[in-house]
């Protein structure tokens, strides 16, 4: 079984640690620059140097999707080696899941800003968007970091790693918290761009890539999670309660969506609803099944 | 009828035994120990004998019936 040693953990808290502190003043540089690029791309006047200074902006976005992927693998670490979700790691899951959708938003709303300023289209709320994801970059930057240092005392203090239980918990909850929050963002943007399609074009691969974005943290997790069973019987990949509960949740989620798979076969056969873009259907089916399932999870698990 | 038991007394009883060194004991998730505790979750009887075994005691020491 592959087994994570004390330098490996710290390694990766530390690197953490580090982009972290780099990522929080590229955010300060974003948010300068923002502040001067604003002026001038709502009065539509000339860009000069400003063009070549936004140039670093997109290089952080590359930067910031390195540095999500690297603190998702750290809090994984953090967990198997101190085996304990204390609220903070719970508080910094979900604003990590955000911050990593968001910064493709960043991406694709600045990419958007750039064509309507061409275009001489008003891009006030585009900004307004933009400074939200920059803030929601800075909170969970600044807790990572905090909580990269805090670990790294941790780890001083003490020298071996807590026992390893034979059945694991911390990545199964973490995994239905994980699938609650992806779901969740999931069905609110399929509802969203199920309103927007009515009014502008929403293509089949946006929907499809945006779908696959958002699903992708939890695609991970489980990942991961199969990765530490692999070498297990499947039938002792879970414990006893732990079967009951994904089996309660699993059919639940089955009657649920069966009714919610009626009303989109008939909304979509009559023409009701899906004016533009029929293939709605299957991320919206998809969200609320990782929703559903993920919450009675956590509730059966935690609960009963 | 209901399934009591008296895991908790015997977890004080056998020198402080928290529920993760039970969990690890008999093979399941401190979660899973927390709800048999508490009443929440009737386990199989396998388990049960696991838990019997793992504190030395007869399983009906360990779990007993009460009459609703």
């Amino acid at each position: 079984m592959f087994r994570f040693n004390k330098k490996i953990v710290r390694l990766f808290t530390f690197t953490t640690l580090i982009l972290g502190i780099i990522s929080l003043l590229w955010l300060i540089y974003d948010y300068v620059l923002y502040k001067q690029l604003k002026p001038v791309i709502l009065s539509f006047g000339e860009l000069g140097r400003l063009e070549v200074l936004a140039g670093f902006v997109w290089l952080s976005f590359l930067f910031m999707f390195m540095v999500h992927v690297i603190a998702g693998i750290t809090v994984l670490l953090h967990l198997r080696y101190f085996r304990e979700i204390r609220p903070i790691n719970i508080v910094i899951v979900i604003l990590g899941i955000t911050s990593f959708l968001a910064v493709f938003s960043d991406w694709a709303i600045l990419g958007d800003i750039g064509k309507e300023f061409e275009m001489g289209w008003d891009t006030s709320g585009e900004w307004t968007i933009l400074y939200i994801l920059l803030g929601i970059h800075a909170v969970f930057l600044l807790l990572m970091t905090g909580m990269s240092a805090g670990t790294l005392r941790r780890l001083k203090e003490s020298d071996t790693e807590k026992p390893r239980g034979q059945k694991d918990e911390m990545v199964f909850t973490v995994a239905q918290y994980v699938g609650l929050i992806c779901g969740f963002i999931g069905l609110v943007w399929t509802v969203f761009a199920l309103v927007l399609s009515q009014r502008f074009e929403v293509s089949y691969y946006h929907m499809l890539f945006t779908s696959i974005m958002i699903i992708l943290p939890y695609g991970l997790v489980v990942l991961y999670w199969f990765f530490l069973k692999i070498n297990e019987k499947i039938g002792e990949w879970y414990d006893e309660k732990q079967s009951r509960d994904v089996y309660r949740a699993g059919f639940i989620t089955l009657v649920i969506t069966i009714p919610v798979m009626l009303v989109l076969f008939l909304v979509i056969h009559n023409d009701a609803l899906f004016i533009r873009g029929h293939y709605f259907w299957f991320p919206f089916l998809i969200f609320t099944s990782l929703s559903v399932f993920s919450l009675l999870t956590l509730i059966y698990y935690r609960g009963t | 009828m209901k399934l009591g038991n008296n895991i908790r007394r015997l977890r004080f009883d056998q020198g402080d035994i928290s529920q993760e060194m039970l969990a690890n004991g008999v093979g399941v998730t401190r979660q899973t120990i927390h709800s048999i505790e508490k009443g929440k979750f009737v386990p199989s009887a396998l388990l049960a004998f696991k838990i019997a075994l793992f504190f030395k005691t007869p399983v009906d020491q360990v779990f007993f019936f009460i009459a609703e």
